[in-house]
């Protein structure tokens, strides 16, 4: 052992001091001097190191760090020597598991501790592993954004952090669940709320944040988020990340294997949540009827949040088709209720009957609305000139299934409209009805709607339908429903439909939410009928086939060319593009490429398609390595389907990212 | 055919005025020898003589129900004065009831079911045999429903209530009937083919219905025999019997059954409602008890209950509705076929293909040619026939073709030319091609293809077109606005595909000036007639037609387009034989390594520590090589037709 000294007190072996450092990189920590020799192997250094210290602690965690190399010396047995380590290197012995705060695609924030020492690619698979987000391959960190210096002191609220710091997973086991939450998230009254912040979808934003965020204005602008994005082969030490920073998560390769509902409960929501950010900060493009979709969506799903549904009450069992319901009917009413009114209730049809105003519009009329008797039975609807006409031949009669329903109404000026397409071989009819209040219309509307799916208003869904319609008009009354004063504070616009905190800020230039809220209703018609799950896939499949979808977009200059372009990867092409007018210029597509390299010394990326089509780029918005991993990341992903069910192979990845050939 | 008219006929086998009807009596003859042996093997310790008479009164009790006439074509049938092609209908009628039966009872495939099918062909021959009667009742003898059931059904009541009604009815003939044969035979017509007329639900009372119910009566009187019980366990234990199987598993028995219990059931008025108050009682009671521990009764009411299960299972069927369609084949003949409202385009094409021994190919199609508007389409695999053709009007000069469309699968065979958006045709590897099919129909959404382009769209009314930049998107198809950018903020919803069909429009150089014969149109299916809510777009060339077309169907259709290929490829491989074939594409497709380099040294490891199990070669091919070799074969066959056709 290093250390032998003579009687007079000099060393005879080849041994020497080393100095270490206790603590994370700071140069005032407290320090530690061994006597060590270049035998010395790491293992024993850190014992010597812990007795040292003599303070009773767990030290299992700590490892030393070269400051100098940025390397952690984590081969206990290697010798200082085969490490290179001589008397000036300046170690620290300090955690490797430590805090850091993320920023969620939720933009909530969560502290919680990570290792700085595995590359980054594991350490993200551990964060998943706490946070329950399966498939963390598909998420990396960012840098988060250099805050500029506020010029006078807002007063930024105070923001919720939630803590899971102090939350240890056990290794190597699959978290358990425990009450509808894995397990390690039902400790304690807090973590529990941290679960819910994750797998329950945000709130809509006040719109007014909405308007002070930063858009992109140009293409350029969509490239620097890339910038950010941390190196996933090496630790985070190495990357200058310094405990107690701030990271974003974020889903980096838009590729999503093998979307569960019932697994994915929280990787769905945060994908929710950060495609809705994507649209509605307008990182990417959509069409004014799409986003109306999404504004409809986002409405139901925060509806049924709010209502505290969670996925695992709206999960009805599919399996339970209207046969079963009716058997479970049967024995409802097997025990009780005499048979005769049991009878009586099959024999009747339901029908409504009632005066309405009607209109139909048609070319060269001036005609408005027009008092008639209107009867509802089954699936059709007739009307009369009087109800004395009633029992004679109708003036119209229109079978409504196969019809398309649009609500037309305004709580505030008590217009209850409905308007009725109703296909038939000549074409499309379109008619008017309009009720006199919120129950005469929500009756008949709920008609309308099964009969439109050709179901009568016998359906058992009928009088379910009659309550959500009921309800749906209650909430526009209270919101912005027209009342003109829809710019209120984000803890109304959870009650009421604000239409502003659900549409991107140029629609909110375009239109009013007078006029958004009943094309939101309209487009509301269709998803009404979702869970919560369902209605988030449904948002995540509405983004993914958006036309832009999944592109990261880098400014590069091609060799040769003598101007700056952009390049858009995505998860199954290369495409170049027109910096100034976005135009696509050129695709490639993945499964064309025979290999791609890179030149860390000249900055370029070189690809080889089939046909001897060659690439070459140099990265100018971002580092080549950030290109060279995001091109071998979804290489990586596009093999995950045949490696179904296995653990994903690290080497692998880091082999394609280039992380290996990087040290 | 000369019997149109709407007289009354007797469905009795006393009955025989023509030629036909002798001929059919032989037919009668066989089968009711075959409906005697196995009634006799089903009650061999029963008196012979209601045995022999059970055929006779199923037989007219089945044909208690009321014709329905498809209008399709029907005109032009007797126009032509063509003779329908009867044996291809009733092998058809056939075939469906097998079909049928088999799907129910799953594993079932003893003789039982056969002499079924036969019981069921005896009836049903009767309307076909009769020539002009081309559309048969839908829900006809499939039914055996409860009667006056105390409980309540939110989703069926208008039929079942109408039903209990025509119930009571039957039931009270049957007690009657058993002298003479049935006099209230309806023989109906309704020309309405869509709707549910008065007749379809009257025809809900046959016998069938009415013999569970006197079977059932037979089983309230406690008096179980021998012969009732083995088949009342069938009954119960079989959960999901087709409704006819079950039926006819008790029918000749039970006739015998009937008969010596006749005076019984005089004697108890209304022995069909299963469940009086004091079964429910009785239900109430056993809630919940073992069963070892109930009494006689509670059994009974027990067993009773289950009836009513399966019985509730029945009224299912009641429900399907039936149309004869004339199915116009490539050659100008016609075939006439029926199809249930529960068949898919697949099914129908299925059958075709089978009866016209045209060779199994992905290319045959069911075309819609509506020939009032001039356009066309291919149904979808995936469609349902009958929900379509309700569609049609009544004096619809529509018409379905059956031939090879190449354009139904081409966008599989070569997806690269339909999926890039790219304006000139190219070839690809066979594997890159099933790389790009997985890439847009295997994520968790589908990849619409970007096309967009000038087209020319038709002024509502007018012969005249004017072009504008259309873009496809998956919520519908946009357009550039004059002044505009292409940019997504910028786009005009010109319509959504959702409640719209695509078909390829006919010959519109002629009709409506347009600037081109390769024409889309774009309607709600309901719409027949000329309307301003019909869409017309016309091509530049016959490659951006097929392109849009097939863009817009992805739209629409989603994964369930690639579904059905795979599906219609399955189909036809087990057709043929087909293994030289595979193994020679998996030699194919490992040899062509036009994979990445790296991306195959990596995928190499990776699959050799995925499975041991896998040879090595193998392991370098897709672990889809299943896809691929289907693919493969059908881009083979795909090209070898596409050249033949040229």
């Amino acid at each position: 052992m290093a250390g032998m000294k003579t009687a007079t007190g000099d060393y005879i072996d080849s041994s020497w001091e080393l100095r270490v450092f206790v603590g994370e990189e700071d140069p005032e920590a407290e320090s530690v001097t061994l006597r060590v020799t270049g035998e010395s192997h790491i293992g024993g250094v850190l014992l010597k190191i812990v007795e040292e210290i003599n303070r009773k602690q767990d030290w299992s965690d700590h490892a030393i760090w070269w400051e100098q190399k940025r390397q952690w010396l984590l081969q206990t047995h290697w010798t200082l020597d085969k490490y290179g380590i001589l008397a000036d290197a300046r170690l620290f012995f300090g955690p490797q598991q430590r805090p850091v705060t993320l920023r969620l695609p939720n933009r909530r924030a969560l502290r919680l501790r990570t290792s700085f020492s595995k590359p980054l690619f594991k350490a993200v698979a551990d964060i998943c592993r706490l946070l329950s987000i399966r498939h963390p391959e598909e998420l990396s960190l960012l840098r988060a954004p250099e805050k500029k210096e506020k010029k006078k002191k807002e007063k930024e609220p105070e923001e919720e952090v939630f803590d899971l710091t102090k939350v240890v997973l056990a290794g190597g086991v699959a978290p358990v669940l425990f009450r509808g939450m894995p397990a390690h998230f039902s400790d304690s009254a807090h973590t529990e709320a941290c679960f819910r912040m994750l797998s329950r979808p945000e709130p809509p934003p006040d719109p007014g944040l909405l308007q002070r965020l930063p858009r992109p204005g140009s293409l350029a602008d969509k490239t620097q988020p890339h910038s950010r994005w941390l190196d996933s082969s090496r630790c985070l030490m190495q990357q200058g990340i310094k405990a107690g920073d701030t990271l974003w998560l974020r889903f980096k390769y838009y590729s999503f294997f093998d979307l569960d509902p019932k697994a994915d409960q929280v990787r769905l929501t945060q994908l929710y949540e950060q495609a809705r950010w994507d649209l509605l900060l307008e990182e990417i493009d959509c069409t004014e009827e799409e986003m109306m979709v999404f504004a409809a969506l986002q409405y139901h799903i925060n509806k049924l949040s709010q209502s505290g549904e969670a996925g695992q009450a709206a999960s009805t069992d599919p399996g339970l088709d209207d046969l079963d319901a009716a058997l479970n009917n049967l024995e409802v009413k097997l025990e009780g209720s005499a048979p005769t009114d049991v009878l009586d209730s099959l024999t009747t049809i339901p029908e409504l009957k009632d005066h309405l105003r009607i209109f139909r519009p048609r070319k060269l009329t001036l005609k408005g609305y027009r008092q008639h008797w209107v009867v509802f039975k089954e699936t059709t609807l007739s009307y009369y000139k009087s109800q004395d006409e009633a029992p004679g031949d109708p003036i119209q009669q229109l079978n409504l299934k196969g019809c398309e329903v649009v609500p037309d109404v305004n709580v505030s000026s008590q217009k209850f409209c409905i308007k009725l397409l109703v296909p038939s071989p000549e074409g499309m009819s379109e008619i008017y009805l309009r009720c006199q209040d919120e129950q005469q219309y929500a009756h008949w509307m709920a008609g309308c709607r099964l009969a439109s799916k050709g179901r009568t208003m016998a359906d058992s869904s009928y009088a379910s339908e009659v309550q959500a319609i009921l309800a749906f008009l209650s909430l526009q009354r209270a919101g912005g429903g027209g009342s003109g004063n829809h710019t209120q504070g984000p803890d109304a616009s959870a009650e009421a439909l604000n239409p502003y905190g659900l549409v991107a800020p140029r629609f909110q230039r375009k239109f009013k939410a007078k006029q958004l809220t009943p094309r939101i209703l309209e487009a509301h018609q269709n998803v009404a009928q979702l869970s919560l799950t369902e209605a988030q896939l449904r948002f995540i499949q509405a983004w993914q086939s958006l036309p832009d979808f999944g592109i990261s977009y880098f400014t590069v200059r091609f060799k040769g060319s003598k101007k700056d372009e952009i390049l858009g990867i995505a998860n199954n092409r290369l495409i170049r593009i027109d910096l100034a007018v976005g135009d696509v210029v050129k695709t490639w597509r993945f499964s064309n490429m025979r290999q791609w390299n890179v030149n860390w010394d000249i900055r370029q990326v070189a690809i080889e398609f089939d046909e001897h089509i060659n690439v070459a780029f140099s990265c100018v918005s971002a580092s080549c390595r950030i290109v060279h991993e995001y091109i071998g990341g979804y290489i990586f992903l596009s093999t995950r389907e045949r490696a179904r069910g296995e653990e994903q192979d690290e080497d692998l990845f880091l082999q394609l990212i280039g992380g290996h050939e990087a040290f | 055919m000369e019997q149109l008219s709407d007289e009354e006929i007797d469905h009795g086998a006393e009955e025989d005025s023509d030629k036909e009807d002798q001929d059919l009596d032989k037919m009668f003859g066989a089968w009711l020898g075959e409906l005697d042996r196995l009634t006799q093997s089903l009650d061999s310790d029963k008196p012979v003589e209601p045995v022999k008479r059970s055929p006779l009164r199923q037989e007219t009790n089945m044909a208690n129900f009321s014709y329905r006439f498809s209008i399709y074509n029907l005109n032009e049938a007797l126009n032509q004065g063509e003779t329908v092609d009867l044996d291809a209908l009733m092998a058809d009628l056939c075939s469906i009831e097998q079909e049928l039966s088999s799907i129910g009872s799953g594993s079932s495939k003893r003789p039982i079911t056969e002499t079924k099918a036969t019981q069921k062909l005896a009836v049903n021959r009767h309307p076909s045999k009769h020539g002009t009667l081309k559309g048969l009742s839908s829900s006809s003898n499939r039914i055996a429903k409860p009667s006056h059931a105390n409980y309540s059904l939110d989703d069926i009541t208008a039929q079942l209530e109408q039903a209990s009604l025509s119930m009571d009815e039957a039931a009270q003939q049957s007690v009657l009937e058993d002298t003479k044969p049935m006099v209230t035979n309806q023989h109906r017509r309704t020309a309405s083919a869509g709707t549910v007329s008065d007749a379809e639900v009257r025809s809900v009372s046959n016998s069938s219905r009415s013999s569970v119910t006197s079977a059932a009566s037979s089983m309230d009187s406690l008096d179980i025999d021998k012969v009732t019980r083995p088949q009342e366990l069938d009954l119960t234990h079989q959960e999901q019997p087709i409704a006819e199987h079950a039926i006819s598993l008790r029918c000749p028995s039970k006739q015998a059954q009937r008969h010596i219990d006749f005076t019984e059931e005089q004697a108890e008025p209304t022995p069909h409602s299963y469940l009086d108050r004091e079964t429910s009682l009785l239900l109430r009671n056993i809630a919940g008890k073992p069963s070892h521990l109930l009494t006689k009764e509670e059994q009974a009411a027990k067993l009773k209950a289950e009836k009513i299960r399966v019985a509730l299972e029945k009224i299912k069927e009641a429900q399907v509705k039936k149309l004869v369609i004339r199915v116009h084949m490539s050659d100008d003949s016609s075939k006439t076929m029926m199809v249930d409202e529960r068949q898919t385009v697949r099914q129908v094409l299925d059958n075709l293909m089978d009866k016209s021994h045209c060779g199994y190919s992905l290319d045959w199609s069911l075309v819609e040619t509506i020939s009032e508007l001039q356009m066309e389409r291919i149904f979808e695999d995936h469609e349902n026939l009958v929900e379509n053709l309700l569609n049609w009007t009544r004096d619809s000069q529509n018409k379905l073709i059956f031939m090879e469309r190449i354009e139904k699968y081409a966008l599989f065979k070569n997806p690269q030319n339909y999926l890039l958006g790219k304006k000139e045709t190219a070839e690809m590897a066979d594997r890159n091609k099933e790389v790009l099919l997985e890439e847009c129909f295997c994520g968790s959404s589908v990849t619409v293809p970007e096309i967009e382009g000038v087209l020319w769209l038709k002024d509502d009314g007018k012969k005249s077109w004017k072009k504008r930049y259309f873009l496809l998107r998956a919520s519908g198809i946009y357009y550039v606005p004059k002044g505009k950018a292409k940019v997504s903020r910028d786009l005009v919803c010109f319509l959504q595909l959702d409640h719209v069909n695509v078909y390829y429009g006919q010959d519109y150089r002629n009709k409506y000036k347009a600037p081109t014969d390769y024409c889309l149109v774009l309607k709600h299916p309901q719409i027949q007639k000329k309307s301003q809510y019909i869409k017309y777009l016309c091509c530049d060339d016959i490659r951006t037609l097929h392109q849009w077309v097939n863009g817009i169907r992805i739209a629409k259709y989603g994964k369930q387009l690639y579904v059905n290929y795979q599906e219609a490829v399955k189909r036809t491989e087990s057709a043929y034989d087909w293994t030289s074939l595979s193994s020679s594409s998996i030699k194919s497709g490992s040899s062509s390594s036009s994979i990445p380099e790296s991306q195959s040294n990596h995928s190499n490891q990776s699959d050799s520590g995925v499975s041991d199990t896998q040879p090595a070669g193998a392991g370098h091919i897709r672990s889809q090589s299943i896809v691929s070799s289907i693919f493969s074969e059908a881009w083979k066959r795909g090209t070898q037709l596409e050249e033949t056709s040229k």
